[in-house]
């Protein structure tokens, strides 16, 4: 093949993938998106405190901070919330900053020249699939738009239309299976246990072990000590910030934590055996260092194995990752199970943990009928994992056969917004 | 959810010939270089003389060598085999798609498939094959036998 790694005609659409982590935006026919949003947001309300010189960015209430680098500076009041709600888009107000900002910050181009792809969760609400589409068209005047299920460009991306998609992101851990293209949705299948009950539990690990972790933020200088030794560091002079954001800012860290130090057991937990695998050592931001034996193993034990859980309010009825793969299964025909057994595609941020894809092949071995066979299919690549949904929208997008898929703007028009159901089922 | 790719007339007709006038025992098809059109790449003469699993082995060949080439492939197989001695032939169909191409091919084969399979009437069974053991014979003739029972 001649021309970009993913060449195609050029249309200028743009694609958005909407994540629990991270909204991603970016032009269709490139192999990554250009930029990466967390979707949580920092929100001062301005109350009647003078307003600020900066009223560029100053609305009349509220100011909003949005991107990386921007949302993990300490501002006096500053809350970090979210726009999104079970994995839908929830708080539009906000939502709308992060578009309007991607566009004039990212994409650097007027809206009403590109159309949009935009994924959703596959359990997306028929009002808030309208909700959108009338956004798109009337507040940002695109030329046309698709809305595509993200379980739905995962398995494509992998090479198949019928498989059943894991995706483990930052909220929760689905199960979503695909046959000929379409998502049936009554066997979705989503649990709690994902990335942010991983950082919870790395919380938990730190108040137990009487670790406590000093977001980058509060330190004005550190100096090197000894391995296990206190830290010594000093404060900086700092406004006073929010729970929200100090909460923020220490997920940060642990999330550090948690992806360079811990790792699933290939079986199920063990004291004796995790005590015998090697160590890893890892320096806090303060400077404080250690090493983390069994504790690695422990932390994450709770994804594949609910019942090592402690003090859950809710009892133990949560699914582990294996679980959430059989219950989908098990709740679609019987003559498709074979097919989704056979294409288990493993997705999302979460998965890249060292270990997951090894321990799930091994839970589902020992459940899946004899008579079937299990393959599991995760791309080696970090990106491609994290992103699949968004290089698959971006793959589709891109192609000039696309064009016909399109809601139009005529069409919009025309039907007005319940012409989603429609054209993207 | 499909990728709006066309097909020639071609693909059809040659798709009839096997079908209803059994003219060829297998064909290829592939996505055209600039992946606006699925076209028939090869079909391969019916000879009744010749051993059947010898065709499906010339067919799964040149299935591996669009793998090696990078690219994917849909094809159509007349299937004969024998249940208590009744002779059987079942046409199905085969996406090929390998984990090892790359991210467009996988992408463009796996949400092209409807275009074509949906306009083909007489598919007995459909078959989505993305490793050597998906396209073993055996494989492929449990899986009409699964179906014929239903």
């Amino acid at each position: 093949m001649s021309g970009g790694v993913y060449g195609g005609d050029e249309v200028g659409a743009l694609v958005f993938d909407v994540g629990s982590y991270s909204f991603r935006a970016g032009y269709a026919g490139e192999d990554c998106p250009k930029a990466e949003l967390p979707t949580h947001v920092g929100v001062v309300e301005e109350g009647d405190t003078a307003m600020e010189t900066d009223d560029k960015s100053a609305q009349p209430e509220r100011s909003y901070f949005l991107d990386t680098n921007s949302i993990k500076v300490p501002r006096k009041g500053m809350e970090i919330n979210t726009f999104l709600k079970d994995g839908m888009i929830d708080n539009w107000e906000v939502f709308e900053k992060v578009l309007d900002h991607t566009y004039s910050r990212h994409i650097r181009s007027e809206s009403h020249l590109h159309p949009v792809m935009m994924s959703e969760p596959a359990w997306n609400s028929k009002a808030k699939r309208e909700k959108i589409t009338e956004l798109m068209f009337e507040k940002y005047n695109v030329p046309a738009f698709f809305l595509c299920k993200n379980a739905v460009l995962s398995a494509f991306a992998n090479g198949r239309s019928t498989g059943l998609v894991l995706d483990s992101g930052a909220s929760h851990t689905t199960a979503v299976p695909v046959y000929d293209g379409y998502v049936i949705q009554q066997a979705i299948v989503k649990s709690p246990l994902a990335g942010d009950f991983i950082t919870m539990e790395c919380k938990k690990l730190m108040e137990e072990q009487k670790i406590e972790v000093i977001p980058p933020y509060m330190i004005k200088s550190k100096e090197p000590v000894n391995f296990m030794d206190p830290p010594k560091w000093t404060k900086k002079e700092l406004p006073e910030v929010t729970k929200s954001f100090h909460n923020y800012m220490v997920k940060d860290v642990l999330q550090d934590f948690a992806s360079s130090v811990l790792q699933v057991m290939d079986q199920p937990y063990e004291q004796s055996q995790a005590e015998a695998m090697p160590t890893v050592h890892y320096e806090f931001p303060n400077g404080y260092n250690r090493d983390f034996g069994a504790e690695r193993f422990r932390t994450c034990e709770g994804l594949f194995d609910p019942s090592v859980i402690k003090d859950l309010p809710s009892g133990n009825s949560m699914l582990s990752v294996g679980h959430t793969v059989t219950t989908s299964v098990g709740m679609c025909d019987i003559d498709i199970r074979p097919s989704l057994y056979n294409s288990v595609i493993v997705v999302g941020g979460n998965s890249l943990m060292q270990g997951f894809t090894d321990r799930l092949n091994r839970d589902l071995s020992a459940k899946t009928p004899p008579s079937m066979r299990l393959k599991i299919i995760s791309a080696t690549g970090s990106a491609e994992r994290r992103f699949s949904s968004w290089i698959g929208g971006s793959i589709l997008a891109s192609l000039g056969s696309f064009q016909q898929m399109w809601i139009s703007k005529q069409e919009y028009d025309e039907g007005g917004k319940g012409c989603v159901e429609r054209k993207c089922p | 959810m499909a990728s709006g790719v066309a097909l020639t007339d071609e693909c059809l007709n040659v798709y009839l010939d096997l079908q209803s006038k059994k003219k060829y025992r297998y064909i290829l098809y592939k996505l055209s270089d600039d992946f606006k059109e699925i076209v028939v790449d090869f079909a391969a003469p019916r000879d009744d003389s010749e051993d059947v699993k010898e065709a499906y082995d010339e067919f799964c060949g040149k299935l591996f060598a669009a793998e090696n080439a990078g690219q994917g492939r849909y094809g159509v197989f007349d299937v004969h085999y024998q249940v208590d001695s009744r002779e059987l032939d079942k046409v199905v169909f085969i996406t090929w798609v390998t984990d090892s191409l790359p991210i467009k091919q996988k992408m463009l084969y796996a949400s092209s498939n409807k275009a074509l399979r949906a306009k083909m009437t007489g598919i007995h069974t459909e078959i989505q094959c993305n490793d050597a053991s998906d396209l073993k014979l055996e494989n492929v003739i449990a899986k009409c036998r699964q179906k014929s029972y239903e």
